[in-house]
């Protein structure tokens, strides 16, 4: 099998438009998928999969915003993996990742418990969960987000608010949520 | 008159993404909002704390297959090859009173051409409720003879149960590009899965792409003039393991 190695690019200053509009976004793009998968090889192919499209759609983009435009193929692509693995009962809620799967040693204690956090994020319902990681871990404006999700400003106000007041009586009460019917 | 404070404005607070001066107007309500201003300050604390739970992730360095030069040219390979390929009809056409208005932009040659005749073959095939295979699971020996009689190559049945598949049957199918083979296989929740093969003029070796085609994903490769694409209703990123595995299976040329 003949794979094509990947040309160098060695200085910023080469990079070309494209490149350049879509590469920062990579690590962000990561850090979303694997905030809703715990796999990181399939959090990764799906965001291989977003970037794939996004250099062969390019030319279609016709002036929509870059950021936006990329984190909605996205997350379209986890809509759909999230929608299939639950059909074959294959989704685990988030809160059973390793702390290695996130990328941080697993006796960190910074504040807030992380897995208290992740069980609790996990509780969310998806519409607000969303919202909560575009916003507050991948600081998307709220414009940006309405056009990820493909839903009216308001809606996402009214969304952040409620999945905040969420969160917030899920770590308050230390309550367990059940887990959500899987399978 | 300034607009009412709004839920907006509160997590907007949050986000410290209000304007300065409606800044001030909200730090004003807060004053005399002691609860209020408690739940905003403990929801920012949460919000900070999801941030840098989920940063670490962010500082891990990018595989280089993502690149924008990685992609685009894999994605190049191809339409290179295709040009080739319409040049090749082309020529063909000048010759043997072809119309070159026959050529429309679907790919005609290569692992492209190869990836839509698996979807296509799988959108009717695999549907079908009453016989999707011409030749049963029980009668592997016998799609093997006649399919490698008709390619001209030998074909093999790869075994996926590893992956929960279950083959269940094949059949002869027709291309642009001569006779095919096509193997079906069932899933877990009445899944499908098929694998299309057939000897290739143009990409004789190329490497695994990705495509998709409505819902189906389409995994599709050649090896030393046979080419390969396994297409279900999965994203390709789900088919790729799978297909990593007929590979591997073809590779070492393993006969079921």
């Amino acid at each position: 099998m003949a794979h094509r190695a990947a040309s160098c690019r060695c200085s910023a200053t080469e990079m070309d438009p494209l490149a350049a509009a879509i590469e920062p976004l990579v690590p962000g793009l990561r850090r979303y998928a694997r905030s809703w998968l715990r796999d990181q090889a399939m959090a990764d192919d799906l965001v291989q999969d977003c970037l794939e499209r996004a250099v062969g759609r390019w030319r279609q983009r016709r002036g929509t915003e870059v950021r936006p435009w990329v984190y909605a193929i996205l997350h379209n692509l986890l809509v759909d993996h999230k929608r299939q693995h639950v059909r074959r009962g294959t989704a685990v809620p988030l809160h059973l990742v390793d702390d290695v799967a996130l990328g941080r040693p697993a006796d960190q204690d910074a504040g807030l418990h992380h897995r208290d956090l992740l069980r609790a994020l996990d509780a969310l319902p998806e519409e607000q969960r969303t919202v909560l990681l575009l916003i507050s871990v991948e600081g998307l404006s709220y414009g940006e987000v309405a056009a990820v999700v493909g839903v009216p400003l308001g809606t996402v106000m009214s969304r952040i608010s409620r999945g905040r007041d969420r969160l917030a009586t899920l770590l308050r009460e230390g309550e367990r949520p059940r887990l959500r019917s899987i399978r | 008159m300034t607009s009412p404070i709004g839920e907006d404005d509160l997590a907007a607070w949050i986000d410290g993404r209000l304007s300065p001066e409606r800044q001030r107007l909200v730090d004003a309500y807060l004053e005399g909002q002691p609860d209020v201003h408690a739940r905003l300050r403990e929801q920012a604390e949460q919000a900070r704390a999801l941030a840098s739970l989920f940063a670490p992730i962010a500082d891990e360095p990018i595989p280089a297959t993502m690149r924008v030069a990685a992609i685009r040219g894999r994605q190049r390979q191809p339409r290179w090859q295709l040009a080739i390929a319409a040049s090749l009809l082309l020529a063909v056409g000048f010759g043997g009173g072809w119309s070159s208005a026959r050529w429309s932009g679907e790919p005609r040659a290569g692992i492209a051409a190869l990836a839509n005749e698996a979807s296509d073959n799988f959108r009717v095939y695999a549907a079908d409720r009453i016989r999707p295979a011409e030749i049963g699971p029980d009668q592997r020996a016998m799609l093997i003879r006649w399919t490698s009689a008709r390619l001209g190559e030998r074909v093999t049945i790869p075994d996926l149960s590893t992956a929960g598949y279950r083959y269940g049957g094949g059949r002869l199918v027709a291309t642009p590009h001569g006779p095919a083979v096509l193997l079906l296989y069932d899933g877990p929740q009445a899944s499908k899965l098929a694998v299309l093969t057939r000897p290739m003029q143009i990409d004789k070796s190329a490497s695994m792409t990705s495509t998709s085609s409505g819902t189906m994903g389409r995994v599709t490769w050649a090896v030393d003039g046979i080419g390969y694409s396994v297409v279900g209703e999965r994203p390709a990123a789900e088919l790729h393991p799978i297909a990593d595995e007929v590979r591997r299976q073809a590779d070492a040329g393993l006969v079921s």
